[in-house]
């Protein structure tokens, strides 16, 4: 790739989604799509300009000053001062107000981003498209790219988005933070719209390694913003954080050289990302509880443990952290770990049985390969028999790879 | 002023590397504080805590560590300067390894060669 193309790209993931954030805070939360296109016309400008006469020497404030001759434009051509700050309205014309502020809003960024992450999160729009908003918009992702990511196409994702920007208009939903007593509730969504995109980073099926890790790296960057911001009920956000951190940890030491996904206690150690680690505990104590108590501070605290060596206190810990997160919710991947802790601190025999009278356990390519594991000394031909259904229902080629060389 | 060195010791080696979230949500910040406190009086030459794992070369044979069977361990060192052995003995007796009495510290002056 060509070095100015290069720096584009590299811009344009840093900077587009601050720059929709601020323009879409001028026009209302309902004119996002403008924001947008005005955005994505100064990159369009930024790329054939630059091509000829070469990168500026500051691009984002060049950026910037596009940007805001096209906002002006844009709004002198509407004759209407409608959706300008409330306090500003009558107090100054269009052109004065942008050249005085638009060029100071893009450079603090983080409240619009912020008000931007929150209005996404709106209860009223469907999950699936609050993630596909928050990529677009605030990660800078393109269609495709979304779309690569979910294993999906781009009409799939374009629809997501229209669905959500349809919301925004009929709910009238404002680019705010919301109401003092709704927050947070209201954080408990923006906290699993960037879990979840967390998730879908580091487990998707996605061939795509690079783009997985811009996922995850974005959730780490929203966990950031929040972590940052001024809200006062911060315990979740820096368990959510740790909990990334330690995962994100692992990010070179969970992929061979093949390109296969290496179980975790195969990993090499010497690959982890001790930077990452040491963040992850420096996030894990301010998330200080005392006691873990919900599921992010739980969740943490179990990935905490799996960075350390094995031992009583290792798996004691753990079995007790999954009892408490059982208890607030379950899911079939979290029985299976449930039940390979219970193999370390009791015995197999009991994690076999604890899977066996689950009736939430779903039976697929993981669980037999967490019953092979649990069968392997006592009865190795029924260990090989699940090893075998593991192999004809495990999804991704990667994983088949794993199973065929035990 | 003499250069000095703290050997940190645990009694249970193999524990020590196991702490639990919540015991290292408690330790962790106590040798944060400690060692602000230290950079702040600029004592420290070097410091750094030793990994789990390591060798162990002894009469022409080397192992990967009896670490399950010795009693106490290497955990990390620290090098600071100080007037005095009883200056250095000082700034030991801070440690957080102290604290839950299995650990020790043990402080030897460091010997440079006359040029």
């Amino acid at each position: 790739m060509p070095k100015e193309e290069m720096t584009v790209d590299h811009l344009f993931r840093h900077e587009s989604g601050k720059m929709v954030a601020v323009l879409t805070k001028l026009f209302g939360f309902d004119r996002l799509e403008i924001a947008e296109d005005l955005v994505q016309d100064t990159f369009i400008q930024a790329v054939e300009t630059w091509k000829i006469k070469g990168n500026p020497d500051n691009p984002q404030a060049w950026l910037y000053k596009v940007a805001k001759n096209k906002a002006t434009d844009y709004l002198r051509r509407q004759q209407t001062r409608r959706k300008i700050d409330d306090q500003l309205k009558y107090t100054m014309p269009v052109e004065y107000f942008i050249s005085g502020h638009l060029e100071k809003a893009f450079q603090t960024f983080d409240d619009s981003q912020l008000q931007m992450l929150f209005s996404i999160c709106h209860p009223s729009i469907p999950t699936e498209s609050q993630i596909a908003l928050a990529l677009k918009t605030l990660g800078g992702f393109g269609i495709q790219e979304i779309a690569n990511a979910f294993l999906t196409n781009k009409e799939v994702i374009n629809k997501r988005l229209f669905r959500a920007k349809e919301k925004i208009k009929k709910e009238q939903i404002q680019l705010e933070m919301p109401a003092e007593a709704n927050v947070d509730s209201r954080l408990e969504n923006v906290l699993r719209t960037i879990y979840l995109l967390f998730n879908e980073g580091y487990y998707s099926q996605s061939d795509e390694a690079i783009l997985r890790k811009d996922l995850c790296l974005e959730a780490m960057r929203l966990g950031l913003l929040l972590s940052q911001s001024k809200l006062e009920r911060k315990k979740d956000i820096h368990a959510l954080l740790a909990l990334m951190c330690f995962h994100a940890s692992r990010f070179e030491s969970r992929i061979s050289e093949g390109g296969e996904l290496v179980p975790w206690n195969q990993q090499d150690r010497e690959k982890w990302n001790i930077d990452l680690l040491n963040q992850g505990q420096h996030f894990l104590i301010l998330s200080n509880p005392g006691e873990f108590q919900s599921k992010y501070q739980i969740e943490a605290a179990i990935s905490y443990y799996h960075t350390i060596p094995d031992s009583d206190t290792k798996w004691k810990g753990l079995k007790n952290l999954y009892d408490k997160l059982t208890r607030l919710s379950s899911n079939p991947m979290i029985l299976l770990s449930q039940a390979f802790v219970l193999s370390k601190v009791d015995s197999p025999e009991i994690a076999i049985q604890f899977l066996e009278k689950n009736e939430k356990v779903e039976k697929n390519h993981l669980y037999h390969l967490v019953m092979a594991e649990l069968t392997e000394y006592e009865n190795p031909s029924q260990s090989l028999k699940h090893l075998n259904s593991a192999l004809e229902k495990a999804p991704l080629n990667s994983e088949r790879v794993i199973i065929e060389e035990k | 002023m003499k250069e000095f060195m703290l050997l940190f010791r645990n009694l249970s080696p193999h524990e020590a590397y196991s702490s639990s979230p919540e015991e290292m949500q408690e330790i962790l910040p106590k040798w944060q504080k400690w060692m602000k406190e230290l950079a702040d009086d600029d004592v420290i030459v070097a410091t750094a805590p030793l990994g789990k794992d390591g060798m162990y070369i002894a009469n022409d044979t080397v192992t990967d560590g009896p670490y399950a069977e010795i009693k106490e361990s290497v955990m990390g060192y620290l090098i600071v300067k100080a007037a005095d052995v009883n200056a250095a003995v000082e700034i030991g007796k801070g440690c957080p390894i102290l604290e839950d009495g299995g650990g020790s510290v043990e402080v030897r002056a460091i010997q440079h060669f006359e040029a």
